[in-house]
């Protein structure tokens, strides 16, 4: 990793009122990296995240962003234009509950469309091209195009919002417990996707995740949250198989059916 | 609040000098700011929401004793509407009223923009229902106000989509959303897409007035007014493969009506005074 990192963060800090949510956290993200956030709830995992995707400004500390053309951003001091542009082009940001970031009574083809149509797009035959091959390659059947996301389930509401990301190419994207509230083989089928899509597109992303089997299978790179810091951090295996960090220990040996 | 009600309610043309004044200070500053909206101080007018009077509130700001009024609903001058608004602006402000598109110095409508070309020193004052053209995409007010801050438009081409994928063409007949002097996106309050050419450079002032909203916005005389379109699917206005009934009129915009109780109907001009002349004189 000789690379310049895509995205690169030192001392962030953030508190709602007087609880502290993320204090001093640095962290960089290489290109065609997945770097993987776990910790309990409540240890500023999401929080850490919106910072990264410049939906929330820290009370101290800079993300600096590579942008495409080249130049290096610090993502909450350019002007918020900027920033949504960028939000709607090279980042991407899934959340947690696919509702927040889908327009449910729009059809899945209309969500996939949004965000090249928004980039300057304006033919919709290429606009329902687009959003027919983003649908095919989360494994959504073609036939669905039309439907809206009121009308699918939960899992495949998880890929139409990968989709509707990916739909732009984005340089980084931002997973917020991309699998939370899915059955477990479906957790399993959209880990796969997201396993194939990255190494397909050489996508960097940073993963908001509580489940370490997640983590593993997921990402290189592993950062490990407590009260609002980053205890322990370094390669995914080196991390889950060989802790230093009590806390990290308590976290491994506690995955079920391990240990 | 008492004392201005108190002061509004005997008025020339009802409301009160100090509510005028304010009112017109925001048209100006729609005016300066072409398809912005802008808040006004909206007052409680003697008739409910839904019947105009955001349109006429407008038109009781501009209204002097030298002006004619022409008022149409539905492009009829003859609705229960149009005839009881000119009912009150005869009442509070003795205007003399008219159904002749050009000698009228204010046309107050809900629907439509009259067939006749408009011509310069004219105004049009639009009763809007809903003045936000990104509502139905993204219903929260705050993200819509940043939306226009920065002119991020790209959801009103998502709408577009859908209605094609839904209906295979543009569906949206009226309420079309337009792009005003290339910088802000504007709903053209629900004149029928047909009449959205009118508003291109056009010679008179067009004020649209949103009552239960309380804004205002405008497109000035001679300013670019252009419906989003796909350029797959570019923008076309409805069209009849028929004349109207009445006066043969192959260019004009056309009502169904039912005209019998055995289902007979027929389509006439929904422009009353356009369709008469057209009979009377041949000329419109």
């Amino acid at each position: 990793m000789t690379e310049e990192p895509v995205l690169s963060a030192a001392g962030l800090s953030k508190s709602y009122g007087a609880v502290p949510a993320v204090r001093d956290v640095s962290l960089e993200l290489y290109p065609s990296e997945i770097l993987g956030v776990v910790g309990e709830s409540g240890s500023g995992k999401t929080t850490l995240l919106k910072i990264l995707a410049g939906h929330l400004a820290p009370d101290s500390g800079e993300v600096f962003y590579r942008a495409a053309e080249g130049s290096l951003l610090s993502l909450h001091r350019i002007p918020e234009s900027r920033r949504r542009r960028l939000a709607r082009t090279e980042l991407g940001f899934v959340f947690q509950n696919p509702e927040d970031g889908l327009r449910m009574k729009i059809s899945a083809g209309g969500n996939i469309a949004e965000r090249p149509l928004a980039s300057g797009l304006r033919s919709f035959a290429e606009a329902r091209a687009a959003a027919l091959r983003w649908l095919e390659k989360v494994e959504l059947p073609a036939d669905r195009l039309d439907d809206r996301p009121e009308e699918y389930s939960g899992g495949m509401r998880a890929r139409l919002q990968l989709a509707k990301n990916l739909a732009t190419s984005p340089r980084a994207v931002f997973l917020d417990e991309p699998t939370a509230g899915l059955d477990v083989s479906v957790q399993a089928r959209v880990l796969d996707l997201i396993r194939g899509l990255s190494a397909e597109f050489g996508l960097s992303a940073v993963l908001v995740t509580h489940d370490l089997m997640a983590a593993r299978l997921l990402s290189h790179r592993l950062l490990v949250m407590k009260d609002g810091r980053a205890v322990e951090s370094g390669l995914t295996d080196q991390v889950l198989d060989d802790p230093q960090e009590p806390y990290t220990q308590l976290l491994v040996s506690s995955i079920l059916g391990e240990a | 609040m008492d004392k201005v009600n108190a002061a509004d309610a005997g008025g020339f043309a009802f409301l009160g000098e100090d509510t005028k004044k304010r009112v017109r200070r925001a048209l100006l500053k729609a005016v300066a700011i072409p398809g912005h909206q802008v808040p006004f101080p909206g007052r409680e007018m003697p008739m409910p929401y839904g019947w105009g009077t955001g349109g006429i509130q407008v038109t009781a700001s501009l209204i002097g004793p030298g002006d004619v009024l022409k008022v149409i609903d539905q492009g009829a001058d003859d609705t229960t509407n149009a005839v009881s608004i000119r009912k009150f602006f005869r009442r509070t402000a003795d205007a003399r009223v008219t159904e002749r598109t050009e000698e009228a110095t204010i046309i107050q409508t809900r629907h439509r923009i009259p067939e006749t070309p408009l011509r310069a020193g004219q105004i049009m004052v639009y009763q809007v229902p809903i003045p936000e053209p990104l509502r139905f995409l993204e219903p929260k007010a705050g993200e819509n106000l940043m939306m226009h801050a920065l002119g991020e438009y790209g959801l009103l081409y998502v709408k577009l989509y859908e209605d094609i994928v839904r209906h295979g063409e543009i569906a949206q007949s009226y309420d079309y959303p337009a792009l005003v002097n290339g910088r802000h996106a504007m709903s053209p309050s629900p004149i029928p897409r047909f009449d959205n050419p009118k508003l291109h450079m056009s010679e008179a002032l067009h004020l649209f007035g949103a009552g239960r909203e309380k804004r205002v916005y405008a497109v000035p005389p001679h300013t670019e007014v252009k419906s989003y379109d796909f350029s797959d699917y570019p923008f076309k206005v409805q069209e009849w493969d028929r004349a109207c009934a009445l006066c043969g009129s192959r260019d004009s915009f056309l009502d169904e009506v039912v005209s019998d109780d055995l289902g007979g109907r027929m389509f006439v001009c929904s422009d009353s005074d356009h369709c008469r002349r057209k009979r009377e004189g041949g000329e419109a």
